[in-house]
């Protein structure tokens, strides 16, 4: 047998029924892949085997489920950032940006230019660091845990930056309606330059060399878990996955938010579809996400950075799609003409694609369930919420 | 042979160990002790309250805009400020939406300060409870303002006087 270079030899074999060998009688079995799982977060999935292959899969979720949508009808339109940046720890600016939106929209606020761009700023960041934790977990759950402390490292330097600016790493909720809430100095644009220049010098090179190309990693991601471009529309699926199938589907460049429609960059596609071509398309990402942090500092304008917001909002209705590390996310809000949110409905893109699990998995050999899984590249704050 | 050895050289190898561990009372600790010693911070860290009594308007904007209802406005029993706030610290999230809201200027009367170090010991259920960021000077702060009020109702008194001896100089004339 040969593959990627590599010749193995299979040793013929008999064919031993099981129970001649004293083993089970029942031929398919249930499994719970999950809560305890290392790589599995806290959700489950029931696996039912036939032997080493899989028949049927039932995601079961719901163990950290928060209410944040409900939450946030007892908010007022200012403070209610802090229950929707919690939708997803590792990329909070793009949920606060999509919310803040809607929000001046209903107001009929305009944002200064200063406060789109610095947006834009922590957007794209929020981005590269969710990224490099995928692309760490992804490698992770293959038994290989030097690539997640790599990209940690990286990462650290990024939340160095937002601590600089809003004095707190992860719950930053720097965004709000009307702008942003803190100034961008001087110190904030040199850590994020900074930050930039590590990831673009030093962690990509190295990491390129070691774990993109890797013989050993594609003999476990190549061909495995395959998702056509029709089926991948089919099954509603958002975010790097789709794009990973060929799907040319991005917000920033189709519907330009915030100051998006100023810069350049390409939307990263591959048509393999498969887990590995995922895992490239999150590689990719990363870098065209520093291009534009980069030229989103070159052209920081200069002005206010927040303007004043209404206490009360007249009644109305808005819609708006941000693409957020892990895909499209839709944020529904409704103002009755009070001083909160009437509803907010968040349509979130990694509950999409948790229910293409079941179509994926079909078929698969056991051991390429935790493989699949990761390189779906789904939050579980965010399928709950 | 060799036993006989380590028996004759065992008072020396004691002393060797008292040696070791007498040495080693005096060298610097492997484990060191970060939060005596304090961290350096960027421009601003999102730490403890610094609610100052003597600049609060007592408008509770701070009270209403906080998303997780952890601030408490106190009744002081003088008109200004009418009540103070007080942050149970058990709750709060530190998002500093508080200090936003503030509209005494240019000092904020509620500010979030770099000191982080909020160790409780020991964490039980009322110490924990009444872990809470209480406001600085309150009682020089209403006793100011008690003076305050006094001195507003003698000038009001004075006028009022004033007033009525013209309104009987007019009623003469």
């Amino acid at each position: 047998m040969n593959q990627m270079g590599y010749s193995f030899t299979i040793e013929s074999r008999k064919e031993v029924s099981g129970e001649d060998l004293g083993l089970l009688k029942e031929k398919i079995l249930q499994l719970n892949w999950g809560v305890q799982h290392p790589a599995s977060g806290p959700m489950r999935l029931k696996v039912w085997i036939d032997g080493d292959v899989v028949v049927k899969v039932d995601p079961d979720i719901g163990y950290v489920l928060r209410l944040l949508e409900k939450l946030v009808e007892y908010r007022t339109w200012i403070n209610a950032i802090v229950n929707v940046e919690r939708a997803c720890f590792m990329d909070d600016f793009g949920t606060m940006v999509g919310y803040s939106i809607a929000a001046e929209k209903i107001a009929g606020v305009e944002v200064p230019k200063k406060a789109d761009y610095v947006r834009v700023i922590l957007a794209e960041g929020g981005r590269i660091v969710s990224h490099l934790i995928g692309l760490g977990s992804f490698v992770g759950v293959m038994g290989v845990h030097t690539a997640m402390q790599w990209a940690l490292i990286a990462r650290e330097k990024f939340l160095d930056a937002f601590e600089t600016l809003s004095g707190q790493r992860i719950a930053t909720s720097s965004i709000v309606p009307g702008g942003v809430r803190y100034e961008p100095t001087g110190k904030f644009v040199e850590k994020m330059v900074e930050a930039v220049d590590f990831l673009e010098k030093e962690f990509i090179p190295r990491y390129e060399e070691a774990f993109i190309d890797n013989p050993t990693l594609k003999l476990r991601s190549v061909g495995v878990g395959v998702v056509t471009k029709e089926k991948a529309v089919e099954l509603g699926m958002a975010g790097p996955p789709l794009r990973a199938s060929g799907v040319e589907s991005d917000i920033r460049k189709d519907y330009p938010y915030a100051a998006y429609g100023d810069f350049k960059f390409k939307v990263v596609t591959k048509s393999e579809g498969d887990c590995y071509a995922r895992y490239l398309v999150l590689w990719e990402e990363i870098q065209e996400s520093a291009k534009i942090i980069r030229q989103a500092i070159e052209g920081l304008p200069e002005g206010d950075y927040r303007v004043k917001f209404p206490v009360k909002l007249p009644p109305g209705e808005a819609y708006v799609n941000v693409e957020w590390a892990r895909g499209a996310f839709g944020f529904h809000l409704v103002s009755d003409g009070g001083t909160g949110p009437y509803r907010l409905r968040m349509r979130a893109p990694s509950f999409c694609n948790l229910w293409a699990i079941p179509e994926i998995m079909k078929g698969v050999k056991l051991a390429d369930v935790p493989v699949i899984f990761s390189s779906l590249y789904m939050c579980h704050g965010d399928i709950d919420r | 042979m060799n036993e006989v050895k380590e028996l004759a050289l065992l008072p020396f190898r004691v002393f060797q160990k008292v040696v070791k561990v007498s040495k080693s009372m005096f060298e610097r600790k492997a484990t060191e002790i970060w939060w005596d010693r304090g961290i350096k911070r960027d421009l601003h860290f999102r730490g403890k309250h610094v609610i100052k009594a003597e600049l609060c308007i007592g408008c509770s904007l701070c009270a209403r805009s906080c998303p997780v209802n952890c601030i408490e406005m106190v009744p002081t029993g003088v008109k200004k400020p009418r009540a103070v706030p007080k942050v149970r610290a058990s709750e709060c999230i530190f998002c500093g939406l508080c200090e936003d809201a503030c509209p005494v200027k240019p000092q904020k009367a509620i500010q979030l300060t770099d000191n982080y170090s909020m160790l409780i010991e020991p964490g039980t259920w009322e110490k924990l409870n009444g872990y809470v960021f209480e406001p600085e000077n309150l009682e020089a702060a209403i006793e100011k303002a008690k003076k305050m009020e006094e001195l507003i109702e003698k000038k009001k008194q004075e006028a009022l006087k004033k007033k009525q001896q013209q309104e009987k100089k007019d009623d003469g004339q």
